[in-house]
């Protein structure tokens, strides 16, 4: 309500509100803090402020019950947490507060661009850091085969009806095998992973090897970050 | 529609979806991210008023033809088919959605996109 509005005259007012204005007459300090604004069903803001900051949370009958009062307490008690937590909190301090809304928009940024899913309706999508994350593990499956980086786009074809996607995966291999049986592996492991585990329309995977693996540090299970990426 | 529908909307919305086997959880956009980040107060008003933490994650909005368009960011498990939960998350969501404006008297086509942020 605002605070120039006209406040119900005595002749509209209905028949609780000589009652519940006497009622708010009790709490002076409340009704100076809120007004004498009325609530639609009568009873005075001042009085949904005093059970607000009422720590028994002391509800009458009609409080309980009245969907305008309660509204009214819960958001009053909400403002009123807020204003003990400023209160209580010590002055914000510029740089943490900086360094929060950093982090915020670059795990944003991180997220990189949104890939439409295999779906008709294009109206399901993933982050490219989840999809490349997935199709990563995927290439790592393949013996001798460590993944480093990996990037995935919508391929650029306008008259496609289904959107398809790109990978391009960059990798460090073994040389204990020839490199061109280890790239094919890679290439089926990431497609594989596409479909049935994301759910994306992948038609061209391209691999790159950048880096050479010693045999010793892929043996097994055991994986070994990477000197060179 | 008034804020507390707005708010139930959100509300229904971010059950259905953390109802769908494989949502781990909802991811907040940068707008609520921002809000976090910026004030530690922004708790104690989440805190009163019930449901805004869980609701972070989903956007409604009502546009000017009349239709909800919902927004849902969630953090799969791993071990689900990405592009299966996200078909069950949009249905989930669109027909709580569509079934809570119903009830409200205001039948009103729903629109849902769901973003998949992260697979754990």
């Amino acid at each position: 309500m605002a605070l120039d509005d006209p406040h119900p005259t005595s002749s509209d007012k209905p028949a609780g509100v000589h009652a519940a204005a006497a009622e708010a007459s009790l709490h002076p300090d409340a009704e100076l803090l809120a007004g004498a604004e009325l609530l639609p069903c009568g009873r005075p803001l001042g009085h949904a402020w005093q059970q607000a900051r009422s720590a028994a949370g002391a509800a009458d009958p009609h409080s309980s019950r009245c969907p305008h009062c309660r509204e009214a307490i819960e958001g009053l008690t909400a403002l009123d947490r807020a204003t003990r937590a400023l209160r209580a909190e010590e002055q914000p301090d510029g740089h943490s507060l900086a360094t929060r809304v950093i982090n915020a928009v670059r795990s944003e940024v991180r997220l990189g661009t949104k890939l439409l899913l295999d779906d008709p309706d294009h109206d399901l999508r993933i982050a490219e850091s989840a999809a490349a994350k997935v199709l990563r593990r995927a290439a790592d499956t393949v013996p001798g085969i460590r993944a480093a980086s990996c990037r995935v786009a919508a391929a650029k074809d306008d008259h496609a009806v289904h959107v398809v996607h790109v990978v391009v995966i960059t990798v460090a291999a073994t040389l204990d095998q020839p490199l061109r049986g280890r790239a094919e592996a890679v290439r089926q492991a990431v497609l594989h992973a596409a479909e049935h585990v994301l759910g994306l329309a992948v038609t061209t995977v391209d691999v790159e090897v950048n880096a050479v693996l010693g045999a010793s540090r892929v043996h097994g299970d055991e994986r070994h970050e990477l000197s060179e990426r | 529609m008034n804020a507390s529908h707005h708010g139930n909307i959100h509300r229904a919305a971010a059950r259905a979806a953390l109802d769908v086997p494989g949502v781990l959880a909802l991811q907040p956009a940068l707008a609520d991210r921002l809000a976090l980040a910026a004030s530690r107060v922004y708790e104690a008003v989440a805190a009163g008023a019930t449901g805004r933490h869980e609701a972070a994650g989903v956007r409604c909005e009502l546009t000017t033809v009349g239709a909800w368009h919902v927004e849902v960011r969630c953090i799969l498990d791993k071990d689900h088919r990405v592009v299966d939960v996200a078909r069950r998350v949009r249905e989930n969501v669109r027909r709580a959605v569509t079934s809570y404006v119903a009830q409200q008297g205001r039948a009103a086509p729903v629109t849902v996109v769901v973003t998949v942020t992260r697979t754990v």
